[in-house]
This record gives C-alpha cells, sequence and structure tokens, in this order.
C-alpha cells in the first residue's frame, strides 16, 4: 500500500508543475505580443499569437486538471490513460505553436523568437516526460 | 527456470540497476557537467563568431557623421537599435575631393519604420547602389539591372524573401535581395535606393521644415573608402578641418575601440569556459573514483572468486560507460533544447554581436564535448582498476570489514 | 598430496617501525577427504594463512605448492583459473555481491572464465541441497545471516573445486545452522574433497579429522 502511495504522486504532481509553468509561461515569462493589427475595414484585432496564446492557455489548465486527476487515481489502467491523454496535450500545444495557429510570421517580434522556442521546447520536455511515464506505468505488474 | 546468461553486459546492467540512487545522481551530474560546457563552448564560439564577422563588416575606413553621433552609428550598427540623424548632403561631394578618398557613398538611416510586416521599429537604411561598396558583400543573391525606385533589400531577420512585396506607407516595393547573417543590426535593416528613401521619408511627414528644404540630398553617414597609402588619421583630419560640423569616425578606430571591448568579454567567456572545461574533468574524474573506492570490497569479492582483473574492467568501463554516455546526451539534449530555438533571444538580451557558428563547428563542439564528458567516466574506473592492480587483493576485501 | 605449504612466513610491513609477523615459519600438507580445523584466538595468522593458500596475499616467504604447482610461480591469469576453478574460498563475513539475487551470486564463478552452457542446472541442484530453492531470487539483502552464509558456501563449490578453503564460517550464525553448515562440510570432505575451516569455536572441532592450533603466527601440533 505504501509502495504504491509513492508511486501515484510523483508524476501527478510533475504534471500540475508543467500545466503551472506552462501558464507562467504565456502569462509572465514569455507572453505572446500585445500589439494590434488594423483590417481593411479600419477596426483593430489582436494578431494570431494572441489567438495561440488563448487555445494554449486552457490546455494548460487542462493540464494542472490531469495532474490532480493523476494524483487522485490509484488504477493502472486510469493513469494510464490519464498519461496518453497528457502526451497528446504536449502533442496538441506543439501543433497548435507550429501549424495550426502559429505564431506572427516576423522573427524580429516576440511572440516569434521567444513564445514559440519555449512552447516548442516545453511540449518536448512533457512529450519525453509523459512518455517514459507512460512505459514506466504500462511496464509495471498488477 | 529461463536464466540469461550472465555476461560483462548483464553485470554491469544489473550493478546500474540495483543501485538506481547513485546512477541517476551521477547520470544527472554528467549532465550538467556536459549542458555547462556545450553551452559555454557554443556561446563562446557564437561571440567570437560575431565580432569576428564584425570586424570585416562595414567595409569602410571612415565613416563621416554629423557631429555628436557617433554613438547613434554605434547603435544602428551594432544593436538595431534604429535611430535618425542627418547630416549636409555636400559633405559627399566634398568628401569626394579630398585627397587619399577612393571612394564615398552616402548612406541615409531611418528609424521606426511601420511595415506590415513588422511591428517591432525596423531600421531603414537608403543607399546609393552604384557607388556602395559595403552592403554588396552581404548580398547572398545576385540579381538583374539597379536599384529601382520600388525596390528593396532586406536584411536577414527581415520576414520576405526575393521576389515578395511589401507595403510601405501604402506603397509597394519588390523585394529583390536579401542579406547573409551579419549577426548584428543589419539583420533587422530594411535597404533600399537612397533617393526612394528621400522620397519616402519625406511624404511621411517626419522631416522639419528645414530638413525637409534638404530633401535631395539629406544623407546620414557617409562612407568612405581610403586608397592604399592614405593615412586614415590624415583624411579624418583633412575632413574635419574642411566640414568642422562633422565627425569623421576611423573605422578601425571605431571598430577597434568596439572589438576591444568586445574582446575582453569574449577574453572573459572563454576564460570562464576554459575553467569550466577543467573544473568539469576534475570533477566528474573525482567523483568517479570516489564511486569506484567505495567499491573497493565489491571488486575484492570478485577477484577472490577468480576473475582476472581484464574482466573487471570490462564490466566496470561498461558500468562508467553507459551512465556517462546516457547524463552527456541528456545534457547536450537539454542543451540544444535552449541554444538553437531560443538564439534569437540570446543574441538580443546579450546585445553583443552573437553569430552561432556554422553547422560543422557546432557539430564538432557537441562531438568535442559528448567525447571528453563520455570518456571521463571509463578513463577514471580504468586508472582506480590499474591502481587496484598493485595492491592486494587481501587488504581490499579487508578494508571494509 | 594435494597442498603442501612449506616453511611460509608472512610479515606485513616489512622494514617499517609497526612491521608484524602474522604468519612465522608455517608447515602443513593436506590431502584428499582430509577436513582439517585451524583453531586459535583471532589475530593469530589463520586468514593470513589461507589468504596465501587461496592465492590472494604473496607469502614473504617459503612456498606453496598446490597439486605440486608452486602457485606464487604463476601468472596472474593462472592464479584466477586456480581461484576461479579449483579452491572454493568461503570468507569472514557474507562475502555475496548484494547487486545479484542468490542464483546469479552462485553462478558468478561459472561466468567469470569461458565456459560452454549457463550453469543454471548447477546452481539450482546447490541451492537445493542446502534448502534454499525458493529464495533463489532473493537479494542478499533480503536473506538472513545463516542463509546468506550457505549462498556463499555454494557459490565457493559452483566449479567444483578440489579444496575448500572457509574463514571463520559459523561466526556469525546461529548454533543450529552451525551444526548443518559443519555437517555439509564432513560430506563433502566424504565425497572427496579437501576441507580447511579456520574457527575459534572449539565446539565444532569434533567434526574435523585434523585439528591444528595456531599461535601467534606459527602452528602447533597436531
Amino acid at each position: 500500500m505504501d509502495g504504491q502511495k509513492r508511486l501515484k504522486y510523483p508524476a501527478g504532481i510533475a504534471v500540475v508543475i508543467f500545466g503551472v509553468l506552462l501558464l507562467l509561461l504565456l502569462l509572465v515569462i514569455v507572453p505572446v505580443c500585445d500589439g494590434q493589427v488594423e483590417t481593411a475595414s479600419g477596426s483593430f484585432i489582436p494578431m494570431k499569437c494572441h489567438w495561440m496564446s488563448q487555445a494554449v492557455l486552457l490546455f494548460a489548465c487542462l493540464l494542472i486538471l490531469l495532474g490532480i486527476l493523476l494524483m487522485a487515481s490509484a488504477g493502472r489502467e486510469t493513469r494510464l490513460m490519464l498519461l496518453i491523454v497528457t502526451a497528446a496535450c504536449a502533442v496538441c500545444v506543439l501543433l497548435l505553436v507550429t501549424a495550426l495557429i502559429g505564431v506572427c510570421g516576423s522573427p524580429t517580434m516576440r511572440c516569434n523568437y521567444a513564445t514559440k522556442p519555449a512552447l516548442q521546447v516545453f511540449s518536448v520536455v512533457l512529450l519525453v516526460f509523459s512518455g517514459a511515464s507512460i512505459i514506466n506505468v504500462a511496464r509495471k505488474k498488477k | 527456470m529461463n536464466h540469461k546468461k550472465l555476461t560483462v553486459f548483464t553485470l554491469a546492467f544489473e550493478n546500474i540497476k540495483r543501485n538506481r540512487f547513485r546512477s541517476v545522481w551521477l547520470v544527472i551530474l554528467v549532465a550538467v557537467f556536459a549542458f555547462a560546457i556545450f553551452c559555454g563552448t557554443v556561446l563562446t564560439g557564437s561571440l567570437d563568431n560575431g565580432i569576428k564577422t564584425m570586424a570585416g563588416r562595414v567595409g569602410a575606413d571612415l565613416m563621416v557623421v554629423a557631429q555628436g553621433y557617433e554613438v547613434d552609428l554605434e547603435d544602428t550598427l551594432l544593436r538595431s537599435e534604429p535611430s535618425t540623424f542627418y547630416l549636409d548632403g555636400e559633405v559627399l561631394e566634398g568628401v569626394r575631393g579630398i585627397a587619399g578618398v577612393e571612394e564615398a557613398s552616402s548612406q541615409l538611416f531611418i528609424a521606426s519604420l511601420d511595415a506590415d510586416c513588422c511591428t517591432v521599429p525596423v531600421q531603414l537604411i537608403g543607399y546609393d547602389p552604384e557607388s556602395d561598396f559595403t552592403i554588396k558583400n552581404w548580398l547572398v543573391n545576385v540579381w538583374d539591372g539597379a536599384l529601382g525606385q520600388d525596390d528593396i533589400v532586406v536584411g536577414s531577420l527581415i520576414l520576405a524573401e526575393p521576389g515578395d512585396q511589401l507595403v510601405f506607407f501604402n506603397k509597394v516595393y519588390n523585394v529583390v535581395a536579401k542579406l547573409d547573417d551579419t549577426g548584428m543590426g543589419f539583420d533587422s535593416s530594411i535597404f533600399m535606393n537612397r533617393h526612394a528613401a528621400q522620397v519616402m521619408i519625406a511624404d511621411s511627414g517626419r522631416l522639419s521644415a528645414d530638413e525637409l528644404k534638404h530633401r535631395d540630398d539629406l544623407t546620414s553617414a557617409v562612407m568612405v573608402k581610403l586608397s592604399k597609402d592614405a593615412d586614415a588619421q590624415e583624411v579624418a583630419a583633412a575632413i574635419q578641418a574642411e566640414y568642422p560640423q562633422t565627425d569623421a569616425v576611423v573605422s578601425s578606430d571605431f571598430m577597434r575601440d568596439i572589438a576591444s571591448r568586445l574582446t575582453d568579454i569574449s577574453k572573459l567567456t572563454i576564460g570562464i569556459t576554459v575553467l569550466l572545461w577543467v573544473v568539469a574533468v576534475m570533477v566528474l574524474f573525482f567523483v568517479f573514483s570516489i564511486v569506484m573506492d567505495s567499491r573497493k570490497k565489491e571488486l575484492g569479492l570478485l577477484i577472490a572468486l577468480g576473475a582476472t582483473r581484464k574482466k573487471l574492467a570490462r564490466i566496470m568501463l561498461l558500468e562508467s560507460f553507459v551512465i556517462t554516455l546516457l547524463g552527456a546526451i541528456c545534457g547536450i539534449f537539454a542543451a540544444c533544447l535552449i541554444l538553437f530555438p531560443f538564439q534569437t533571444l540570446i543574441a538580443g538580451m546579450l546585445e553583443l554581436p552573437y553569430l552561432l557558428p556554422s553547422a560543422q563547428v557546432i557539430f564538432a563542439y557537441m562531438m568535442l564535448s559528448l567525447g571528453v564528458t563520455v570518456a571521463i567516466g571509463p578513463i577514471s574506473s580504468l586508472s582506480f582498476i590499474r591502481k587496484l592492480s598493485k595492491t592486494d587483493v587481501y587488504s581490499l576485501i579487508k578494508e571494509n570489514d | 598430496m594435494l597442498l603442501n605449504v612449506e616453511s611460509v612466513s608472512h610479515i606485513y610491513n616489512e622494514g617499517k617501525p609497526n612491521r608484524c609477523v602474522a604468519v612465522n615459519n608455517v608447515s602443513l600438507q593436506v590431502g584428499e577427504k582430509d577436513f582439517l580445523c585451524l583453531t586459535g584466538k583471532s589475530g593469530c595468522g589463520k586468514s593470513t594463512l589461507f589468504h596465501m593458500i587461496c592465492g590472494l596475499l604473496p607469502p614473504t616467504k617459503g612456498k606453496i605448492l598446490f597439486q605440486d604447482n608452486d602457485i606464487w610461480r604463476q601468472d596472474e591469469a593462472q592464479l584466477a583459473l586456480m581461484r576461479n576453478a579449483q579452491i572454493g574460498y568461503i570468507q569472514q563475513g557474507s562475502g555475496l555481491l548484494a547487486n545479484y539475487t542468490a542464483f546469479d551470486n552462485v553462478r558468478l564463478p561459472f561466468f567469470l572464465h569461458k565456459r560452454e552452457g549457463d550453469g543454471a542446472e548447477r546452481a539450482a541442484m546447490l541451492l537445493e541441497r542446502v534448502g534454499l530453492a525458493n529464495k533463489a531470487e532473493n537479494y542478499p539483502a533480503e536473506l538472513s545471516g545463516g542463509e546468506q552464509k550457505r549462498v556463499a558456501i555454494v557459490r565457493a563449490l559452483m566449479n567444483d573445486p578440489v579444496m575448500l578453503v572457509a574463514d571463520e564460517p559459523t561466526a556469525d550464525i546461529d548454533e543450529e545452522s552451525t551444526h548443518e553448515v559443519m555437517r555439509f562440510f564432513s560430506e563433502l570432505a566424504q565425497e572427496g574433497m579437501a576441507v580447511l575451516v579456520a574457527t575459534h569455536d572449539m565446539d565444532i572441532l569434533s567434526y574435523a579429522n585434523r585439528v591444528f592450533k595456531m599461535k601467534a603466527g606459527e602452528i602447533g601440533e597436531e
């Protein structure tokens, strides 16, 4: 029983930390550009990095939730599923930053030279972490 | 019962697995040092590369600016901090007439140009393609014909490729060429025909009435190339005598001045990097020796059971090799995750000429860092086993009893 | 004669102020089926003598013939092979390698030199013989002192040596286990193995067919 407790917390705590870190990255450490662009009709709208940031923020909240669930769950299969979802979140963040929404085009803009690499590195690290945890959980016998 | 054979591999892996705490800390330690020496080496190499590139970059022997604007020139050339400053246009022709001047070309610097490509300020540099001898050295591609009124050349960080079009002040410009990476202010600059720039600046309504009068020969700096035997100091003095309202900056001095400051920084970073290497090698060597020392009894036992020292050396070599390899790969992988995605950010934060060396050089740095950190564990274990050969097995077994 | 120790001495720290004669001019003959006990107080030189016999510590003077070979004239590889295949040495304390299971500890000597097969059958048989078949996959830390000792003993037998050398094999185990171990040694001696045991436990001398007393590095009469 004691052993199981020891196994169950670190991954959950780590995922919560990942989620909080992602929040901090987006809100404090490397926020996206705050400028607005003028549309053809003359109104001002935020640039696309803003929308990317909003989407990734949702994933940050999702990660925190996943971490809490991981801490609360002891079943091997449940934990496996939660970790797979965590890995999927990492892939989603990576795709949002690079392909699905992306950041502003110019390499001289903050979202391009700071936010984008930070989020890319973040998702790679999260992916490696969740991959390792999945293998770790899957390998353990019931 | 199905049992694996006991080989050097299974014995070594069992040792690593059963001492997970020790193994993990060793891997982390090796990773930290591999990370530090690889990062340190790449940073030092990039600074060195940036400074070397800068020295050849200006390409002019003398730069004539309005009196007191030397600092702005430095900002523009080094730090991509856009600035605007003007000089009396007739200086150009006058400079051309001074003895010792072989070529002279004027450039117009305009700061804070808003363009739809960029929300951050961009330095616009108007230059004279016919007389230019500084910009053309950096062109990565050659195009036919002269730089027309609607044509622009972009720095390496500007998001446009030759063939693209960019709009400034409701006017469409064709990108005809792009510059190579310079690691300096040129990277975020846009170059255009000086006359086109003059028109643009005049139309933008940013000029004072006085400046508008001179709009046709508005100039920020005159770049001067000297004839072979001319003395830069003398020519500079002659220009300043003729035009007292100017500063004639001798670029070797200007560059030497900046370069010497940079070289000091570069020396410091090289020093720190060398120190880092020495410390890393020493610490890892001693840590591995201490670990081996704590296992004396284990080694003595194996010898008592009839293991030859060769066999012992092989087990320990493999064990330490696996640990250092794992650590070095983790450390260098982590370093790559920081160094390459964030290179623009690092360059910006350093405010120094920072230019990553070529891929081959970086690969060489990587192999060097990897090689050294991976080798230390096995070398240290091996030297321990050698020392062991000279002591009696008896004292080994006895020692920790 | 299987083992012939000829006037062997060992002096620690020769030429230094803390010079110490551990073994002084000892001669000893051991044949097959001999069960020999060496008694004496701690520090009388028993362990030093055994280490010299097992090829772990070179004598300062004299020579040791094993199967008519001067063992200290062999090179390192031959010496290692002799320790591995012909002499089973059971040292003081547990002497097990903590990183390997009981089963792998027993098999280990088999793999230190080139041999065919994986030794699994013999290792299992040996563990069975000392009643530890069910503990084969346990690590030393999970075994009791007596169990560890038994594993160390069968490990010494793994390569079917001609001579077994045990240094204080009963020092840290209970009385019941002590007699079990000694009975096991008698069986081995009857099967033809030469058994040398160093002990300061007078109760177990009755198992041996030859008993020597050591005092201050010198060996007394039989």
